[in-house]
């Protein structure tokens, strides 16, 4: 063998910029993506953007940001600087753009770079070049705060590259798609594109609104419905489009995280969910939404262009976003609405009787102190909620929170066997039942731990009263100290929710009250599980009192295997749709899955 | 096996021991009744592998032999039948053939040996309560017995067998029962032992009004012999809390209230109550007792006035409904006594009228008022 073929070499750097171009310099439009991404974290209010042959020949972008300083200049060239993170521990704490410190040293290796630029305190600007990856001398000018930076002869010195390029009009779609992103993203900043010379934008800051009408175009933007919703830690707000303005393709589709551009096949799925049947077929919603969450929540940095991002709880936005949507569309009433259905209809029916069932039980208090009033009809429109539920669908289900139970009364006369709603339990596991476009699948334990997550919430602001059993035969536990660390910890807001405890001696300690619906002998049982969940702890963004109520709800509820009768279903599918939030698990699981007619026929087929 | 038998005998036998027949069961033979011809004696088995019972009536017998046939679909045809002679026959593959003046059944049975066989029960050490007396016991006592299988010694009753008194005592963690049997001879078969509330149930089903019947204690099982038909029960070998700790001695107050007035006004005020928590409380006062109740998440609201003989400082104290009204349902006298500390701790529940033979004494804990 000779040496000459298997000689390793550490690749010059020059040559290794050059190959990393390859991942992040695609094409001009993911230059511009890098180019105004830097000019943003640079704290720009106004970006001027001058294209020529679709950026093949000049990608020009003038910003007013913080600009570089002399020593910082040469060095942003260099592979792996970067301004935007120094320590490992910042890349848990993402709040930039850009991070990884390989764009401009990409870009320049296999471009024509000239910058200008002056910090804000500079007595003068600096200009500065790089050709292929070979840096110039610095120079002094006089110059605006700022930065300017002409790309030039993008892949000169890549030829098969240069070859895949597309056609100018080609690559100025793409910088197009690229920039508009930015342009909804920031509705603050100032964008002027100037493309072959010719003014194609010119956006003034604004609100986020005017800024999707002047991007999306003005037609949609009377069209837009605004969403805002939140659970714990997690926002989402901005606009979608109503239904009947969706698009042939998905480029009216926008979502950001924290500022971020990003693609995400399963939230792009909650929102088409969240539109149901009410989009024609074929057709792809227009949405412009926001995410914004703790930066330890999610890892963006598994992809080098930053568009796909991971959630550490993929499921939670997937609901959230699916009833974030349902609910944008029903405030609207683009959704079909309980009011609009023609009296006398059947779901109208089965409410209407079952309303009438519960006045006249025995339950019925003539005078209602107007206090309770409220409360009174929330627990009878959990029942009507379950069975406007399974009599109709999904969608009818907000509407009927939202509408006034006592206005439907003058309506008389139907038959009782309209209200059976049929629960079958499956494996001691789950309660199956039909629905009108197919079949409902709700998780027992789940179902139970949603319904005792919102009690015990409602127990700590003091909205529904403790409900504390005294033991016979109380329980002494001895803790190991970790165990008796985290019951101290915890200990005032178990005695909330119904526990009476007393330290013994030392780490032991004894129950001597529980809340009633613990069953006997699960005493130390349930402590024991409330404190270990309390420490594993998967929910970051709860508070104690969430945690509290996530931690003895889910060790109290019903367990999968346990058989439940009828009557146990009926209660607590009831319990459950009384419930503010129904279709999720404390910790974001779904609770109801339902599954559509069409995808059993699939099966069969 | 051949022998022939009346309706109206072989319907008696099975219908004492159908309900032993688990609803759902993992061992398919226990579906099964195995019958028995031997002596011109019939008898039926039924078991879940907790409780086995054998029931017996006279029958003719042809042939000796064994065999088991689903319980419930030997029941399901007797019970048609007009009181007519039945003739019944297997054969060695257990194929079983029913034939009466009305026509022909046939069904499969299984061989006898798939049957699980009868626990062994050392005759040696028994007892013997009298039937009415016994009766009582069970009744007042496997109420309060807790159906969750957490703490197993809690789901049956704690039988205490002692020199000059017999005890029975039940409790779920939230009410107790105590019962002694006061003119009982234990012939020196000193022993605790807990037996599980369905077992008892059977018993009192088939105790007689009157008479003695005979008790045998063994290591694991217990069996009560009653007319035509015996109970095995398993034991349940786990240690019962020590009761007689949580029952104080001394009381500050009492209260002597009508039973029947008193039931019937906890169970209105009590549909008023929450339905998860059914709490009521009781605000005593002078000679009177306001029961009252609120249900926040329906509105509901409710409370009575009863006179009764108090003569103590007022006191509030709470508890849960249902417990209340299960207590005051298994006192049998007209008046009931009350007594209690204060709202935290435990309050004892007499009849007022003294029985010579059997103490009886019920206690429920309160819940904490909001």
């Amino acid at each position: 063998m000779t040496d000459k073929i298997n000689k390793i070499q550490i690749l010059s750097d020059t040559l290794a910029n050059k190959i990393a171009a390859g991942e992040v310099v695609e094409r001009p439009a993911s230059v511009v993506k890098e180019l105004v991404e830097n000019a943003i974290d640079a704290g720009a209010s106004h970006i001027e953007l001058f294209i020529k042959n679709g950026g093949k020949l000049l990608i020009h972008i003038i910003d007013n940001g913080c600009g570089l300083s002399e020593t910082d200049l040469p060095l942003a060239f260099e592979r792996h600087a970067t301004s935007k993170i120094k320590t490992e521990t910042d890349l848990e704490n993402i709040h930039s753009l850009g991070f990884r410190g390989e764009a401009l040293p990409s870009i320049a290796s296999v471009a024509h770079v000239d910058i200008k630029t002056k910090e804000k305190d500079a007595a003068t600007g600096l200009v500065f070049s790089v050709i292929g990856g070979k840096a110039g001398q610095l120079k002094r000018i006089a110059s605006n705060m700022g930065t300017s930076i002409e790309i030039k002869n993008l892949f000169f010195n890549t030829p098969a590259r240069r070859k895949f390029l597309k056609s100018d009009n080609a690559e100025n779609q793409q910088i197009l798609i690229v920039l508009k992103r930015f342009f909804l993203a920031y509705p603050s900043i100032e964008f002027n594109l100037n493309i072959d010379d010719k003014k194609i934008f010119s956006l003034k800051p604004s609100d986020l609104r005017i800024r999707i009408g002047e991007v999306f175009g003005e037609e949609i933007s009377n069209d837009l419905l605004n969403v805002e919703s939140s659970i714990g830690g997690i926002k989402i707000f901005g606009y979608i489009g109503k239904p009947s303005v969706a698009r042939r393709s998905r480029t009216h589709q926008h979502l950001f995280l924290n500022g971020r551009p990003i693609q995400d096949r399963n939230l792009g799925f909650a929102i088409t969910q969240g539109y149901s049947e009410t989009l024609e077929e074929g057709t792809h919603p227009v949405y412009c939404l926001f995410i914004e969450m703790d930066t330890s929540l999610v890892d963006v940095n598994i992809h080098p262009t930053k568009m796909f991002v991971r959630f550490s709880n993929d499921r939670t936005m997937f609901y959230l976003f699916l009833n974030s949507i349902k609910r944008a569309l029903n405030d609207q009433g683009i959704l079909a609405d309980f009011s609009q259905i023609k009296t006398g209809s059947a779901i109208q029916k089965v409410i209407i009787d079952e309303q009438k069932e519960a006045l006249t039980e025995s339950r019925k208090i003539d005078s209602i102190k107007s206090g309770k009033k409220e409360k009174l009809q929330l627990s009878r429109k959990g029942q009507q909620l379950s069975l406007a539920y399974f009599k109709s669908d999904l969608n009818k289900l907000e509407n009927i929170q939202q509408s006034d139970l006592h206005e439907t009364n003058i309506f008389d006369g139907f038959s009782q066997n309209q209200l059976e709603v049929r629960l079958w339990q499956v494996h001691r596991k789950y309660i199956f039942s039909e629905i009108k476009s197919g079949l409902v699948v709700i998780d027992q334990h789940l179902a139970h731990a949603r319904i005792l997550y919102e009690q015990t919430l409602k127990i700590f602001e003091k909205k529904a009263p403790v409900n504390a059993q005294k033991l016979l035969f109380p329980q002494k536990i001895t803790l190991a100290l970790d165990d008796f660390l985290v019951f101290k910890d915890i200990y005032q807001l178990m005695q909330r929710i119904g526990f009476t405890i007393n330290v013994f001696s030392g780490n032991t300690i004894i129950i001597e009250e529980m809340p009633s619906d613990v069953k006997i002998g699960r005493e130390s049982q349930i402590l024991m599980d409330i404190i270990d969940y309390y420490k594993t702890n998967p929910h970051g963004s709860f508070n104690l009192n969430e945690k509290i109520a996530a931690a003895y709800a889910y060790k109290n509820a019903v367990k999968s295997g346990e058989e439940l009768n009828n009557a146990k279903m009926n209660s607590l599918v009831d319990q459950l749709f009384a419930c503010d939030y129904p279709f999720f698990a404390p910790d974001g699981k779904p609770v109801i899955v339902s599954i559509e007619l069409e995808e059993l026929a699939k099966k069969f087929r | 096996m051949n022998f022939s038998v009346s309706r109206d005998n072989i319907f008696k036998a099975l219908q004492k021991v159908i309900n032993v027949i688990p609803s759902k069961s993992t061992v398919e033979i226990l579906y099964n009744v195995l019958i028995s011809s031997k002596n011109n004696t019939l008898s039926i088995t039924a078991t879940d592998l907790e409780i086995t019972q054998i029931s017996w009536t006279e029958c003719t017998s042809n042939e000796d032999g064994d065999v088991t046939v689903p319980g419930k679909l030997l029941l399901d045809i007797i019970r048609e039948l007009p009181n007519v002679n039945i003739n019944f026959s297997s054969d060695q593959n257990h194929k079983i053939i029913i034939k009466s003046e009305m026509g022909e059944y046939k069904l499969s049975g299984e061989d006898k040996t798939e049957f699980p066989s009868i626990p062994a029960v050392d005759a040696s050490s028994n007892i013997k309560i009298q039937n009415n007396v016994l009766k009582k016991m069970i009744e007042k006592t496997i109420f309060a017995c807790s159906t969750d299988h957490f703490r197993p010694a809690l789901t049956g009753v704690l039988c205490q067998v002692m020199d000059s008194e017999y005890r029975m005592v039940a409790t779920d963690g939230h009410r107790l029962v105590k019962i002694i049997n006061k003119d009982f001879q234990g012939n020196g078969n000193k022993r605790d032992l807990i037996i599980p509330t369905k077992a008892l149930n059977f018993v009192a089903r088939n105790l007689p009004e009157n008479g003695t019947q005979q008790i045998t204690l063994s290591e694991n099982h217990v069996l009560f012999e009653l007319p035509d038909t015996k109970i095995y029960s398993r034991i349940i070998n786990e240690p019962y809390p020590d009761y007689d700790r949580v029952i104080p001695a001394d009381f500050s107050k009492e209260l002597e209230v009508d039973r029947n007035g008193f039931i019937s006004s906890v169970k209105r005020v009590s549909l008023f109550s929450n339905p998860i928590t059914s709490q009521i409380k009781l605000s005593l006062s002078s000679n009177n007792i306001n029961v009252s109740a609120q249900d926040i998440d329906f509105g509901g609201e409710a409370n009575e006035n009863i006179s009764c003989k108090y003569t103590f400082e007022n006191l509030d104290i709470a508890y849960n409904a249902n417990y209340l009204i299960d207590i005051l349902r298994h006192m049998d006298s007209e008046k009931i006594l009350l007594k209690v500390n204060d709202a935290d701790g435990p309050a004892l529940i007499f009849p007022d009228s003294d029985n010579e033979q059997v103490d009886l004494v019920m206690l429920i804990m309160p819940v904490r008022i909001n």
